[in-house]
């Protein structure tokens, strides 16, 4: 026959009510921080996959910013190529009409004088910014990439063409410059290619010259010009397309990550709260019970 | 049979029961003393008499139930000696939201942020700043490794030290009982406390508790060795070993002065859990932090130091150099003078591209997604969690071992209780069925008296 001892009933009372205690406590922290995970210990494994959600999480979102940043640093470039082109444009129409041979020596010079102001203003567009940078310089975006008092680039544009690269997804990079060797310069590697700068100036020369060949001389060259900045613009603009399907991905990756992250870390309210009242349900019964146990003895009877 | 006899025999039952009632008592007002033995009474007939006497006080005992306490109370010591430590690793490195894990995020966040605008000075400082945060992590996180496993060995000491005063007060109670069996008197309270001294004992270390039936007990550590003969104690000892950074080894000094090392016996009990917890999950979590800061310093520094910095200079390492993982966690740091120099940061891989270029800047964020840690197995941010995914197993793992060991022992205990506790209502009913025979008996008495008025009347 088991034998029931006193000792025993009370230690029996003590761990039901001391273990009904401990879920209640356990339950308590899940509803009130809404996390069922909060330390590695609470599901070792969703812990361990949690912070690597967390990781590409973080990624995902610098990736949202490089992408951003990219392409508010092409919108700038774009903005400016597309300045530069209506400039041009402007250019063509004085050089066409110029070329005219009924025109004065003095409309030439009034001409002459809108095209000096149209490549100083091409001369500040190649020295755009954004946020500091010369967005068309090649490396040192803290230079200006084109010095009007010289009329030339200052770094090298045959040997530097590229523009800058930025990772904007798991192993993905894209460029987020535009390339002033490309819209404006006059590059070995390309011989169809026109160095904006200086064509303008070209025009200017023939225009104040009055010499209606030289001016009409220039007409191609001041096609090309247009031709080769519309073509970079065009570049940015696929740049710009790109970066923004790069910004959608990370931000949908965002977004998966988290709500991945939320499933193995969160706590269903529901369940978190019907498990509180199960605790709580629990510790009630075992506290009545202990009680009821431990009342009752021969000492009351006899 | 003659009145006397009859007389007697009331007079034997009257004085064995106010005996039997004097041990009800005892059981009764030692319910709550720990280790207390219920007391059983077992009368017998006088021989060539009667009446009837006490022919036993036996203190109830089980060696099976003992000997499997002193095994699971030795596990449940283990795995509590545990908790504590590694629920402090679990809190401070098991944390998912702060920590390395994250400082490791920032840092390529940073890093990716730079590769935009490399030459932008407020990002490159931004960087320096999450990389010192980082390395400053790495400090922390072995600092916490230091730090428990420090605790562990303080624990040690002293649970070494309060395991010799129970040895020695086993050595004396053996002696005690022996000398009182000798002397013919009753040990059960000796008995009693050595009992309770075994179970305390065993949670220290795992034993074996041998009769050694001249009423003392030889108590065996768990391996075989003596750490109680009759009444000579063995010592254990703890000293600081230079070659484990002064991290104690546990020794047993016997009666001739022999000294053996014990630090790799003890499986068992809070000095084996102790040196488990301090030579493996401590050690093991400390050599992975180590592991994965020397890794990522010398994967990056391999790149930085390639590269060039704004202000063209190039060769510079990002962190200082370490020559080997052995303590990088702690000794990683960012390479001097480079917090105040953000320009020294070598986003290009050319000299010519030191102005703005972000190519190299490119490759070290490219890092954080190559398998370059754990030799070569994982990526930096796997490998970190990997390391806390350890940190919870092993923490959540002893929870549920001292779950099961608290619950074999409560099993045992109330099997040991249901044969050797004492029942209150058990006890008032044996007091009451002795007070009814103690009546009894005093009623023989009196009649007896009756009988002999009787006679004196003739």
């Amino acid at each position: 026959m088991i034998r029931v001892t006193t000792s025993q009933l009370h230690r029996s009372a003590f761990r039901t009510v001391n273990d009904t205690r401990l879920r209640t406590q356990e339950a308590q922290e899940v509803a009130m921080t809404g996390r069922r995970v909060n330390t590695a210990s609470d599901d070792p494994a969703a812990a361990a996959r949690a912070r690597i959600m967390g990781e590409l999480k973080s990624t995902a979102k610098s990736h949202q910013t490089s992408t951003t940043y990219g392409i508010a640093r092409l919108q700038t470039a774009e903005d400016a190529l597309a300045e530069v082109s209506n400039q041009i444009l402007r250019a063509q129409e004085i050089a066409l009409s110029s070329a005219n041979e009924t025109l004065t020596g003095e409309q030439r010079l009034a001409y002459a004088t809108e095209v000096r102001q149209i490549h100083e203003t091409v001369a500040d567009l190649i020295n755009t910014r954004h946020l500091g940078e010369y967005v068309f310089a090649h490396v040192n975006t803290n230079a200006q990439v084109f010095d009007s008092t010289t009329g030339n680039f200052t770094y090298d544009v045959n040997t530097y063409a590229e523009v800058r690269r930025a990772e904007v997804g798991q192993g993905q990079y894209a460029d987020i410059g535009a390339s002033a060797s490309h819209a404006f310069a006059a590059r070995t590697a390309d011989p169809r290619s026109v160095d904006v700068p200086a064509m303008l100036a070209g025009l200017e020369a023939a225009l104040v010259a009055n010499d209606p060949d030289a001016i009409r001389g220039t007409i191609d060259s001041v096609q090309s010009g247009y031709d080769q900045v519309v073509g970079e613009r065009t570049r940015v603009g696929v740049r710009v397309q790109r970066l923004r399907d790069a910004e959608a991905a990370a931000e949908q990756s965002v977004t998966v990550y988290t709500s991945l992250e939320s499933d193995l870390v969160d706590a269903d309210a529901a369940e978190a709260f019907s498990n509180l009242s199960m605790a709580e349900n629990s510790m009630q019964a075992a506290v009545t019970v202990a009680a009821r146990i431990l009342g009752p003895s021969l000492l009351d009877v006899l | 049979m003659s009145i006397h006899q009859i007389l007697s025999t009331g007079r034997s039952s009257l004085l064995a029961h106010q005996a039997a009632i004097t041990v009800a008592s005892t059981n009764t007002a030692s319910a709550d003393v720990e280790g207390y033995t219920k007391r059983d009474v077992h009368f017998a007939n006088l021989p060539g008499h009667s009446g009837v006497g006490i022919d036993s006080i036996r203190r109830r005992a089980d060696e099976w139930i003992d000997r499997r306490l002193y095994l699971e109370r030795s596990r449940l010591g283990a795995q509590s000696s545990q908790s504590q430590g590694l629920a402090a690793l679990d809190l401070q490195l098991g944390d998912i939201d702060r920590g390395i894990g994250t400082t490791f995020d920032r840092f390529f966040a940073s890093l990716r942020a730079l590769q935009t605008a490399p030459a932008d000075r407020q990002l490159r400082s931004d960087l320096l700043a999450e990389a010192q945060s980082l390395v400053e992590n790495f400090n922390v996180a072995a600092s916490t490794v230091d730090r428990e496993q420090q605790q562990a060995d303080v624990r040690l000491q002293s649970v070494v030290t309060e395991t010799n005063e129970i040895l020695k007060e086993i050595a004396q109670l053996n002696a005690s009982v022996r000398q009182s069996l000798v002397d013919g008197g009753e040990p059960s309270a000796d008995l009693d406390r050595r009992d309770v001294l075994l179970s305390q004992l065993a949670e220290q270390v795992e034993i074996t508790a041998l009769d050694a039936h001249d009423g003392s007990i030889t108590v065996l550590l768990g391996g075989g060795r003596a750490l109680v003969q009759g009444g000579e104690a063995m010592e254990l000892q703890t000293e600081p070993d230079p070659a484990r950074n002064g991290l104690s080894q546990v020794y047993v000094v016997d009666g001739s002065g022999l000294r053996s090392d014990l630090t790799d016996e003890i499986g068992l009990g809070k000095i084996g859990g102790l040196i488990e917890l301090r030579d493996g999950i401590i050690a093991d979590t400390g050599e992975r932090i180590d592991a994965l800061a020397f890794d990522f310093a010398a994967a990056f520094n391999a790149l930085h130091e390639t590269g060039f910095g704004t202000d063209g200079g190039t060769g510079r390492s990002f962190f200082t150099p370490m020559a080997t993982a052995t303590d990088a966690a702690s000794a990683i740091s960012l390479a001097p003078g480079l917090i105040d120099n953000p320009e020294w940061f070598a986003a290009s891989t050319t000299a010519a591209g030191s102005a703005g270029g972000n190519d190299n800047a490119l490759a070290m964020g490219a890092l954080a997604e190559q398998n370059a840690a754990s030799g070569n197995q994982r990526t930096f941010g796997q490998e970190y969690a990997s390391i806390v995914a350890e940190i919870g197993s092993a923490a959540s793992r002893q929870r549920t071992r001292e779950t099961q060991a608290q619950v074999q022992v409560d099993q045992l205990h109330a099997l040991k209780e249901s044969q050797t506790g004492v029942s209150i209502d058990e006890e008032l009913i044996d007091i009451t069925r002795f007070e009814r025979a103690f009546q009894s008996a005093s009623r023989i008495i009196r009649t007896v008296e009756e009988m002999f008025d009787t006679l004196l009347q003739l």
